[in-house]
């Protein structure tokens, strides 16, 4: 009787310090931000079920990852806007390599990474439109003190497709543009495109 | 005798119990008076922090750009909103930088750039054959909770610096938010080992700051690129803040250099125990780290600038 009664109290203490869970903050995301939620979501559940967390998994989790990267991320874009105005003196034979070794370079890295995945959850905070159509898609990475904007750059070519990603304000294809611009000035696109295959078949790992 | 004890304490946890009761409902019926609005600060603490009782995320920066041909919106991380030229918005430009406007995109200055390669490459080596050996070792040794904890203090001990750098940015309620949290976690905290800070709600959202981004609120440029050894990428600005941090560094008036010296390569260490795998995917990610590094180290200090 002691118990039940003092369970009640606190039960009806419980009661009035918990006010109503409101969701008037929530946003609709568009069909851009429920896009790059869907495939967050999908990674999130491939990493949370432990398959892949062995060093010699590596392989088959890039595999299981790569479609659904390359649904999300257009490369061909992607690798354009890296090379700048440049990109028009590579010939079409010189486009595809460049983009698919680059691709590469940045799949394999940081899928790698991916299997370090420990808590970690990605939020959706909004998103914003730029005058030409271009969507910039608002996340951010919860950890357990701290929150990491990740913002994604978006464009319609025929569906939505993010072509550079923004971490903290750094955006990766201004981060690789400054590489290779200051490499393109005394190598050839061809030096170029063998200086990342080099680097994606054997990441330096000292 | 041992029954007599039990049941004095039990009484003892009625008459407690009774009083907290009767404490909550002064709370209940003094919140019931308040609106949904004004539920989550009805216990102001001075200088901007704010207890809620159900902490809700914070509302989402959704931004709807505006239709307006020469003006953005631009929303930076701290949620804070100005207007930019669209020449310059990133989100329109054909190449993802300025290069497309007339504020044309400048290489980063890095008059002695072979200099400071050299040294990237050194910390590099250094990094690789000895810190990386004893941040793994800590890490595998420490629990999460300890370094957390660790890393706590030393934020905490370094709180003249913040403070400082937002008075100097004339963010007076930011400082005062910052003020908060220094003597919440100092007394509460146990000498900031712990962050109760974070449980209340700061009336401003305060980033880190330090007094190099101070001298960039002032309108003074990164200057150029420089890499010192142990110290690693930073600019000629952000040289002279460093400087002037070492005097804010309430350590540095109580202890011998070398101990300074070695508290800081501890905090270091126990620091990179969160993020030293993301130095090595930007590593082993990046085709010339040198120059990846340089420019992230700029656009980072850019994005998060206090405007």
């Amino acid at each position: 009787m002691k118990h039940f009664r003092s369970f009640l109290f606190s039960m009806i203490i419980a009661l009035f310090l918990t006010s109503p869970v409101w969701a008037q903050n929530a946003v609709q995301p568009s069909e851009a931000g429920q896009k790059i939620m869907n495939a967050v979501d999908q990674v999130l559940t491939i990493l949370k079920s432990g398959k892949y967390s062995s060093k010699s998994s590596e392989g088959a989790l890039i595999q299981e990852l790569d479609p659904i990267i390359h649904d999300l991320f257009d490369f061909t874009e992607l690798s354009r806007r890296t090379i700048g105005p440049r990109w028009d003196s590579f010939t079409p034979e010189q486009q595809k390599a460049f983009t698919q070794a680059f691709a590469r370079l940045l799949t394999d890295t940081y899928i790698g990474r991916l299997q370090a995945y420990s808590d970690e959850s990605v939020i959706y905070l909004g998103e914003r439109s730029g005058t030409k159509g271009n969507i910039e898609v608002q996340t951010a990475v919860i950890q357990k003190n701290k929150q990491i904007p990740l913002y994604y750059h978006m464009h319609k070519a025929p569906d939505w497709r993010v072509y550079d990603v923004w971490v903290e304000g750094v955006s990766l294809v201004r981060n690789y543009r400054t590489q290779f611009q200051e490499i393109l000035v005394n190598q050839s696109p061809d030096q170029l495109i063998e200086m990342i295959q080099s680097k994606s078949i054997a990441p330096v790992k000292k | 005798m041992q029954q007599e004890n039990s049941a004095s304490i039990n009484r003892m946890h009625y008459r407690t119990f009774f009083g907290f009761l009767l404490l909550a409902l002064v709370i209940i019926f003094f919140f019931a008076e308040k609106s949904h609005a004004e539920w989550c600060s009805p216990w102001d603490i001075p200088l901007g922090m704010e207890n809620c009782i159900n902490k809700q995320p914070p509302p989402p920066p959704f931004v709807k750009s505006v239709k307006n041909e020469d003006q953005h919106l631009y929303e930076n991380r701290r949620g804070q909103i100005r207007m930019v030229d669209a020449a310059d918005d990133p989100l329109d430009s054909e190449y993802t930088d300025f290069s497309d406007s007339a504020q044309a995109y400048a290489p980063v200055p890095d008059p002695l750039e072979p200099w400071n390669r050299f040294w990237f490459q050194f910390n590099d080596v250094l990094y690789h054959i000895l810190w990386k050996p004893i941040i793994v070792t800590w890490k595998t040794i420490a629990p999460e909770p300890v370094r957390t904890s660790i890393e706590n203090f030393f934020h905490n001990l370094a709180f003249p610096i913040r403070f400082v750098s937002l008075i100097f940015q004339g963010r007076l309620e930011a400082a005062g938010v910052e003020f908060s949290k220094f003597v919440m976690n100092s007394t509460f905290g146990i000498g900031g080992l712990f962050d109760p800070a974070s449980h209340l709600e700061a009336r401003v959202e305060v980033e880190d700051t330090d007094l190099g981004q101070t001298f960039a609120s002032w309108g003074i440029g990164p200057g150029m690129y420089l890499v010192w050894p142990l110290l690693g990428p930073t600019s000629l600005r952000d040289t002279v803040g460093l400087v002037g941090e070492a005097f804010l560094e309430p350590t540095s008036y109580y202890l011998y250099w070398y101990e300074s010296a070695g508290m800081w390569a501890g905090s270091r260490t126990n620091k990179m125990t969160f993020i030293y795998d993301t130095y090595d995917a930007m590593y082993d990610a990046a085709v010339d780290p040198y120059i990846a590094f340089r420019d992230a180290y700029f656009q980072y200090r850019e994005a998060n600038r206090p405007r």
